[in-house]
Parts: structure tokens; C-alpha cells; sequence
């Protein structure tokens, strides 16, 4: 029997030789340009660092960690990113869902369908963020002529508390469902489809049929689609920047926009890096509640 | 790239832990051989890029050992770009900054004083408002490339339609042109209350009109939020929320929006300087305007800003930069810039340049210098023109009263204050 | 299986025009604005079709800016990015899947949180690392910093996806007499494909995307890319809102046309990496 002594030794050549082979380049790049950064942005929440008054530098200990607690604005910004975070991956989730579903059913012209549906995925943020700014325009926007032409009065979009985060909601929306629907498409094929046709012989109806099969059967793919919507959500940067720069007076201010204006606006990279590392903290939080979802829909990262 | 000074200095990298170091690694060239290159950074793009990339060529072809190297950067990013380059060490040798940004960067320990390049001639030579605002810690630290005051534009058809004969003179009558102006989807003042630096540029001059101050005397207490400062912005607040005068999208509206509600028939009224006259020519040829000066309050006021070109400290040649400056900021060059960008003149010699003074309109603003007043040179300004339009902003969003909002934001402004000393 | 009643195609088309019209009308109004003459940008109401339509603002935007310049800026950096992070993930991808090492465990949950972490908060240790490394205002640069953001995500879906190829086949290969090399190019690269396509698409729009990066690790306008210009259009002055449709136009062009290069196997690849874990 030879094949399993050389099959043995094909893995021992992989174990040696290419693990280490094949892993460098990948380490190497992100151990330079995350790990390092990462020590840094710590190194600095410890620190009093102001870019405008160098002569002030001192090593402080957790003391920007106690301002952060205490910060009111960290604590609005914290509350709005609650709302949008909640407000747009939940809508991206049910809507993604019925996307996925639409999608998923083979019709004349539904290539085109998709094809049209991942249009928004294609435009940078930036630009999506500058268009939506020209729809939502007070005067001159399409958004306002469409519902004044059925007869509602034009709203006031990015100058007023709710109307700007429903509209930054919106466009994030708008951005991230087809990824969403991608990926709830794809959690969608791997349903068996006997188990489908199973109940489809049962007589369960189409409705029925969703709720008692499909749904159970997604679960896990939605709380990971879910879970990765959350998570790059809640550093939508871009989309909050360019749509309303986090205003009218703060209403759209994020954890993400709030750290940028404490850094490049105040220029106080020492509390900028605490934020950060707080944010850290938090996805790695909700990372490690991904990766346990992971592993109980029975893909363990195994050792 | 050459591979192995990257490798070392990826390991030189590699071996910082904190940023203080980065800023300190300065590394020594030798004096290359060749024309000497200085690195500029110019603020704006459009037509500061064609003129400035133009000046740059002629620079050079008088004075062919010296290669200027120009790069543009918007004025949004100005700022951020700045400092940060500054605490960094990769910033340029000669930068335009916004005036308001000089003392700052000059607390930062980032610019070249200029007091030994000067003569007395050449720095009487300038409008005095301009010159101050270079002036900090008794020294100078920047020349002007560009001043200008604002006056209130107007509609002429819209104010005769109204049975008006002439424009807003005070308070009350810009409150009344305003309020009648506004009809249909007219509105009377097209204000600016983004959260941006262009917010407060547009309530200062209110403050002053209404006898308040920025600050107190001695620099170390906040005075906005005096009794004079509430009722400015209460005035302000009001022409917003109880008079409807302004488009409901005020709070997100940026200077450029109040240019378009201004030439696209939405506003009758808008607050700006002599840069928005080559825009309308552009969009609107037939638009019928003028300008006044500012509505009086208590007293008459308008806001003057002056942008400066600056030295940087890390500048490798210093009197290349020099002579790139003194270039840029000559009479001609100076004369040239104001015509090209729409800024008033800012050397007494070209006051009396007849292609402003015979322009009605351009002689409203330069009339104005009278009561022209600049922001307050010091370092702590960016964070307090912050703070400030934040508490503009939330008094127009009813969120706090106008004395709550400068209640807060003279509290913070009093802490920084304090903290820098 | 049961036969579809006859409403079902309605009702189908009904929901997916829905849902279009959603997704569809801002990139309809981008392309409607980008066709307007400058005096109809601001009629009020606005229409649909242009009245007199009009190629005046790509041409303008053509002379005038550096946008040529700007999409070349693009097109190179996410290309680079693109294949420098495929090759690089599938080979990490690869490490994670077959070979058992000390640590694996970790690294990878590592690796699954860097994804989730967004460049802007990194953007001053950044710049100072590019700095250091003489990279500021160079393509190298903004690839080195797009590759590492483009990286997390990209091992993750290349894991998950040559974890679901049975081993036998490397096997069996091996068996042959394929050597390591024969058997990774042989073997396991060709069954990789649909991975690696929707992998490369991941990495390519992730890049186009990409804006703290270029705005904070470039000065001039020389190593602009699109979306920074065309952020930068929205000036202190006027907005010309046909120009930046214009180039916002421009800008999804490129997009469409890689993502139509590579949908086909999309999917599967997406299936495999992302949701399988």
C-alpha cells in the first residue's frame, strides 16, 4: 500500500513548506498595514495628543477613555448610530429577502432583472451620496417634483432632524441591497430543492410555504447576512459625509463621522484614537457573535 | 523605488510606536545640482489653477534656477491637508491658507516668520485690514494673496415688484423686503446655516452690526453670547423660523446654494463677496442686481477675510520660497489675482485701479472696507468658528434658543481659551 | 412540479418593477441630469427628458478637468489592487483551508475582524506609514492601503471556498505525480475560478469605492481618483450639477462593464465564501 504513505507525505510537504509559503504575502500586508496601525491607534488613545498645540503632548493614561464616557456628543452620536444601523439593516434584511425571492425564480427577462438590480452596488458611494444630494435637492430635486406632482408637499430632506436620517437611511439602503440580496440569494440556492418540492407536494401554499420552510431554512444565512450588513453599516463613513457632513446640527452625526471631525477637524488624534479603539472593541464584539453563528450553522473554524 | 531604502525604511517604520517620531525624521539631501525646486501648495481649484499654473511658467522663465512645483488642493481640504502635512513634516514649502488658519499653524510651530524678508515699504504698501490679519505674536507670518469684504446682492426687479425704491438700509427694512419678497416659491434671504466655517462668516457680521463681539478685549472670554449676540441671532432665527423669509433648507444649505437660489429665482437676497459677480455673468448675464452694503444695526459693519500665502518652517529653500512669494503678492501679480478671482484690492497702489472703481457694484464692497472687521488672529479661532456655527446651527433648528446655543457654545469657547495658556 | 398559475408571471413582473424602479430612477435621473444643458439644470419642475438634449456636459468635463486623468487613476489603482489581492487571498485562502497549523484558529477570527474594521479610522497611522515609507502620492501607496482593506474579506470568501472542494482531487493529483506546484495550477487553481471571479469583483468594486484612502494619501490632483474628484466638483463656488452627473456617468461605466465581465459565476462564489462561512 502505497498510496497512503504518499498521501501522507503530500500533506506533510503542505504543512511544511506552503503554509508558511502561502500565508506570508497576506501577513505580511496586513500586519503592516492593519496591525500596525491598530498598536499605534493604541499607543495614541493613551495619549494627549492635539496636532495644533505639539508643546501639550503627554502620555494620559485612560483619561480620554473617561472623557469618551462622559462625552455628550459620543453619547448622541452612539444613539444615532443606533437608529440608523437598526433602521437600515433591518430594512435591507426584509427587503434583501423579498429581493432574493424574486429573484430567485427563473423567468423570461429575469437575467436583465438582475443585472439591473446590481446597479446601484456599481456606483461608488461617493457618487451615489452626490447623486441622491441632487434628488433630494429642496428646489430643484426630482424627489420633491415626484411628490408634489401627486400632490404632497415638498419636503425639507436634508435640513430637518428626521427627514436627513431617513434620507441617509434611504441611500444606504439604496447602496446595500443588492449586496444583501446576493448574498441572501445565495444562502437561497442551497436550499435542497426537495425540500421545496416536499412541501410544494404537501399542498402547502406560497405563502405558507415561506413561513414554514424557506424561512427556517435561511435562518442562519440571515443572521449572517445580517450580521455583516450591521456591521458595514454602522462604518457607512462615505454615505453620512458627503450626504449631510453628519448635520442639520449633528442629526446624522455617527460614531464613524463623529471620530473623523474630533481628528481632522479638532485635530485631537489622542481622543480620535480612543473613539477608535472603543469602535474596535465593539465590532469585535459583534464579530465574535458572527463567528459563533458561524460555527453553529455547523462551519466551525476548526483548529 | 529603490528597493532596500524602502526595506530600511519599513523598518524604521516598523520599530515607531509613536507619531511623535514621525514628525521628527527629517532627512538631509544634498544640495542637489540644477534648478531648485520649490513646492507649493495652492488653495482652490478653477481659476486659481489656471492663473496660478500661468504664473508659475512665467515665474519661471525669469527666473529659470528656480522650478515651481504646484499642487492644487480644494478648499475644503485646505485646512485638514495643512495641519496635518504640518505635524507630519511632508507639507510644502509656500502654501495658500485661509487667514483664519495663520495663527493657528503659526502656534503649531509650523511656519517661517517672514518680518526679515520685509521692507517697510513693501508692507506699508498693503491695505491695513489685510495686514493685520497676518500679524500674531508680533510677527508676521503670512503676506495677503486675496481680501475681500461682502455686501448684501440684491434683486432689482424683485424690489421694485414690491414698491421699493431703493434696497434695505437696516434691520428692520431687510426684514421687510424679506418678508414681502417672499411669495410663491420666492423667498426673500437665501441664508447659509450648513454646518460649515461659511455659517458663522454669515451671522459675524450681524454681531457686530448689533454692537456684539466675538470676543472679549483681552482674549480670554468668549462676548458672543452677550445680550447684543442673543438678539443677532434671535434676529436671524427669526427672519428663519417665524417670517419663513428663507428657504426651509437653510440648515443645509452651503454658500454655493445660496449662489443658486440667488441667479435660479428662489431668493431675492443674498450675503456675499465680489467672487460671485464672474459667476453670474457666466450663468445669469441677464440677471438685474446690484449691490449694497450690509443692512446697518446699532452700527455698520461687514466681515473682511483675507487669505494669506504662507512659508512653511520644513521649507528646504528659503529664499526661493521667498521669491516665489514676494512673486505671487508684487502690485501687478496682486492686481492680476483680485481681477482674475473677484477679490477687492488688497495694495493701497491699486486701490484706485479704475477697472473696480468705475463698477458701481465692485465700489459698494470696497466702500465697505470702512467697516470692515477681521476675525480675531489666534490660534484657537478654527475651534471657536466651529463651535460658533454648531450654536448657530442649532438655535435656527429650534433645538435650543438663541442664548441657550451661545450660552454652550461660550462655555467651551471659555475652557479652550483658558486651556491655552 | 406543480404548474404556475397564470397571474404568477404578473405579479412577478409587477414586484420586480418595483423594486427596480427603487433601485433604477437615481441612476435614470443621474443620466437624465448628465444630458441637460446647463439652463435646465435648474428649471422648476424638473423634467424627466431633457428638453434638448445634449453631450455638452461630457464634452466640457472632458476638457476641462483632469477626469480623463482621474479614471485612469481609478481603472490602474483597482486593477492592481484587484490582482494583487486575488493572488494574495487565494494562496492565504488556500493555507486556511487545507494545511492545519498552530494558531489557525486565531488568525483567522483575526482576519475576520480586521474586515470589519472601516479605513477611516486608521487614516492618521496611515498616512504616517506611507509616509514613512517615501509612498505618499505614489500608485504604490493607494494600492498597498486598498489590497490591505481588500484583503479580511477576500481570505474569508477564498477559505470558505476551497474548503467546500473535496481534497481527493488534490489527492489523486498528487498521487499522478503532479508535485505541489502541478497540483495548486493543476488542480486547485481551475476549481477556484468561481471563487476567485467573485472574489476579483469583490476586490474591484471595494477599490472603484475606496475614498478616505485617496484623500488623504494624495495631494495634487495627479493621483486623484474619480470618486475624490468628483468630490472635489462640489466646489466652493457653483454646483454644476450636469457636470458631476456627467461624471458620475462616467465613473459607473467601468463598474458595469468589469461586474458584466464577471457575473456569471458570481454567485456561486458567493455562496461558497460568504454565507457557508
Amino acid at each position: 500500500m502505497t498510496q497512503p504513505r504518499k498521501l501522507t507525505r503530500f500533506w506533510r510537504i503542505q504543512t511544511s513548506t506552503q503554509a508558511f509559503l502561502f500565508l506570508t504575502p497576506a501577513l505580511l500586508l496586513l500586519g503592516l498595514v492593519l496591525l500596525y496601525p491598530l498598536l499605534n491607534t493604541l499607543w495614541l488613545s493613551l495619549q494627549h495628543k492635539v496636532l495644533i498645540r505639539p508643546d501639550r503632548d503627554a502620555f494620559v493614561g485612560a483619561r480620554n477613555y473617561i472623557k469618551a464616557f462622559v462625552d455628550p456628543r459620543i453619547r448622541a452620536a452612539a444613539l444615532h448610530t443606533v437608529v440608523f444601523t437598526v433602521g437600515s439593516v433591518g430594512l435591507k434584511v426584509v427587503f434583501g429577502m423579498m429581493g432574493a425571492l424574486l429573484l430567485n425564480v427563473n423567468m423570461r427577462g429575469a437575467g436583465w432583472v438582475r443585472s439591473l438590480y446590481m446597479l446601484p452596488w456599481l456606483v461608488p458611494s461617493i457618487v451615489a451620496s452626490l447623486v441622491w444630494r441632487w434628488i433630494f435637492h429642496d428646489q430643484f430635486g426630482i424627489a420633491n417634483a415626484m411628490l408634489q406632482s401627486i400632490g404632497v408637499p415638498a419636503v425639507n430632506w436634508l435640513g430637518q432632524d428626521a427627514t436627513a436620517m431617513v434620507a441617509v437611511i434611504l441611500v444606504d439602503i439604496w447602496r446595500g441591497l443588492p449586496l444583501m440580496t446576493l448574498l441572501l440569494l445565495a444562502g437561497l440556492q442551497m436550499i435542497p430543492r426537495e425540500t421545496i418540492e416536499a412541501a410544494m407536494i404537501d399542498g402547502a401554499q406560497a405563502i405558507q410555504r415561506f413561513w414554514r420552510v424557506i424561512l427556517p431554512q435561511m435562518r442562519p444565512t440571515l443572521i449572517m447576512a445580517g450580521t455583516l450588513s450591521l456591521i458595514g453599516t454602522f462604518n457607512s463613513f462615505n454615505i453620512v459625509y458627503v450626504l449631510t457632513g453628519g448635520g442639520p446640527a449633528h442629526a446624522t452625526e455617527i460614531l464613524v463621522t463623529r471620530v473623523f471631525r474630533v481628528a481632522f477637524q479638532n485635530f485631537n488624534f489622542g481622543y480620535a484614537g480612543t473613539l477608535a479603539v472603543l469602535i474596535i472593541v465593539l465590532i469585535t464584539l459583534l464579530t465574535s457573535v458572527y463567528n459563533r453563528l458561524l460555527n453553529e450553522s455547523g462551519e466551525e473554524v476548526q483548529a | 523605488m529603490n528597493l532596500p531604502v524602502a526595506w530600511k525604511r519599513l523598518a524604521a517604520t516598523l520599530a515607531l510606536t509613536g507619531l511623535a517620531a514621525g514628525c521628527a525624521s527629517t532627512s538631509s539631501s544634498e544640495a542637489p545640482s540644477g534648478p531648485v525646486t520649490v513646492n507649493v501648495w495652492v488653495m482652490g481649484d478653477g481659476v486659481w489653477k489656471d492663473f496660478y499654473s500661468r504664473l508659475a511658467n512665467r515665474f519661471h522663465t525669469e527666473n529659470p534656477d528656480i522650478q515651481v512645483q504646484i499642487d492644487f488642493i480644494p478648499w475644503d481640504q485646505g485646512h485638514e491637508k495643512l495641519i496635518t502635512a504640518a505635524a507630519s513634516g511632508s507639507g510644502p514649502d509656500v502654501a495658500t491658507d485661509g487667514g483664519r488658519w495663520t495663527a493657528e499653524l503659526a502656534a503649531m510651530g509650523a511656519l517661517e516668520p517672514l518680518d526679515r524678508y520685509l521692507t517697510p515699504a513693501y508692507r506699508n504698501d498693503f491695505v491695513e485690514a489685510a495686514w493685520e490679519t497676518t500679524q500674531w505674536n508680533g510677527h508676521t507670518w503670512g503676506i495677503p494673496q486675496g481680501f475681500t469684504t461682502t455686501g448684501l446682492f440684491y434683486r432689482t426687479d424683485w424690489l421694485r415688484a414690491i414698491g421699493c425704491e431703493h434696497p434695505p438700509q437696516n434691520w428692520q427694512e431687510f426684514k421687510d423686503v424679506a418678508k414681502k419678497m417672499t411669495q410663491h416659491h420666492h423667498f426673500g434671504f437665501s441664508l447659509v446655516g450648513d454646518n460649515s466655517m461659511e455659517t458663522t462668516m454669515c451671522w459675524v457680521p450681524f454681531l457686530w452690526q448689533n454692537g456684539g463681539d466675538l470676543l472679549t478685549p483681552d482674549r480670554q472670554h468668549a462676548a458672543f453670547n452677550s445680550e447684543a449676540g442673543v438678539q443677532a441671532l434671535q434676529f436671524y432665527v427669526d427672519l428663519y423660523r417665524k417670517d419663513h423669509a428663507v428657504p426651509a433648507s437653510a440648515l443645509s444649505t452651503k454658500r454655493n446654494d445660496s449662489h443658486q437660489m440667488f441667479l435660479h429665482d428662489i431668493a431675492g437676497m443674498t450675503a456675499t463677496g465680489p467672487w460671485f459677480f464672474s459667476e453670474i455673468k457666466r450663468e445669469q448675464p441677464d440677471l438685474k442686481y446690484a449691490v449694497a452694503p450690509h443692512p446697518v444695526g446699532k452700527q455698520a459693519a461687514t466681515l473682511a477675510t483675507t487669505d494669506h500665502i504662507v512659508m512653511l518652517k520644513t521649507a528646504a529653500r528659503k529664499q526661493a520660497a521667498w521669491k516665489w512669494i514676494d512673486y505671487v503678492t508684487n502690485p501687478e501679480n496682486s492686481q492680476a489675482w483680485s481681477k482674475t478671482a473677484g477679490f477687492i484690492p488688497y495694495r493701497k497702489s491699486g486701490l484706485h485701479d479704475p477697472n473696480f472703481t468705475r463698477d458701481p457694484n465692485y465700489q459698494v464692497l470696497i466702500s465697505a472696507t470702512q467697516n470692515a472687521r477681521a476675525y480675531p488672529t489666534l490660534p484657537e479661532w478654527p475651534q471657536i468658528d466651529n463651535l460658533l456655527s454648531d450654536a448657530i446651527q442649532t438655535a435656527l433648528a429650534g433645538k435650543r434658543t438663541p442664548k441657550e446655543a451661545l450660552d454652550d457654545a461660550a462655555q467651551e469657547v471659555d475652557e479652550i481659551l483658558a486651556d491655552s495658556n | 412540479m406543480k404548474r404556475r398559475k397564470f397571474w404568477f408571471p404578473v405579479l412577478w413582473w409587477a414586484s420586480a418593477l418595483l423594486f427596480l424602479a427603487f433601485l433604477v430612477f437615481p441612476v435614470l435621473w443621474m443620466l437624465s441630469t448628465s444630458l441637460k444643458p446647463s439652463s435646465e439644470i435648474f428649471h422648476t419642475p424638473p423634467h424627466w427628458i431633457p428638453e434638448h438634449p445634449t453631450l455638452h456636459a461630457f464634452t466640457t468635463l472632458w476638457q476641462r478637468g483632469n477626469f480623463l486623468r482621474y479614471l485612469t487613476n481609478s481603472l490602474l489603482i483597482a486593477l492592481a489592487t484587484t490582482g494583487i489581492a486575488v493572488v494574495v487571498s487565494s494562496m492565504a485562502g488556500y493555507a486556511f483551508a487545507r494545511l492545519p497549523f498552530r494558531g489557525r484558529k486565531s488568525v483567522l477570527f483575526g482576519i475576520l475582524t480586521a474586515q470589519m474594521i472601516p479605513g477611516v479610522l486608521f487614516l492618521l497611522p496611515i498616512f504616517v506609514l506611507i509616509k514613512q515609507l517615501g509612498l505618499l502620492n505614489t500608485y504604490a501607496g493607494l494600492i498597498l492601503a486598498n489590497v490591505a482593506f481588500s484583503l479580511p474579506f477576500a481570505i474569508w470568501m477564498m477559505y470558505g471556498f476551497y474548503k467546500h472542494i473535496p481534497a481527493e482531487l488534490e489527492e489523486a493529483a498528487w498521487v499522478d505525480g503532479a508535485g505541489v506546484g502541478g497540483t495548486f495550477f493543476r488542480v486547485v487553481l481551475p476549481m477556484g475560478l468561481p471563487g476567485l471571479s467573485s472574489c476579483a469583483v469583490f476586490c474591484f468594486l471595494n477599490s472603484w469605492d475606496e475614498f478616505v484612502f485617496a484623500l488623504s494619501l494624495t495631494t495634487g490632483d495627479e493621483l486623484r481618483t474619480m470618486p475624490v474628484g468628483l468630490f472635489h466638483f462640489v466646489g466652493q463656488y457653483g454646483i454644476e450639477w450636469n457636470y458631476l452627473m456627467a461624471g458620475a456617468v462616467l465613473v459607473t461605466i467601468p463598474a458595469m462593464l468589469f461586474f458584466a465581465l464577471f457575473q456569471k459565476r458570481l454567485l456561486s462564489g458567493f455562496a461558497a465564501g460568504a454565507v457557508k462561512g
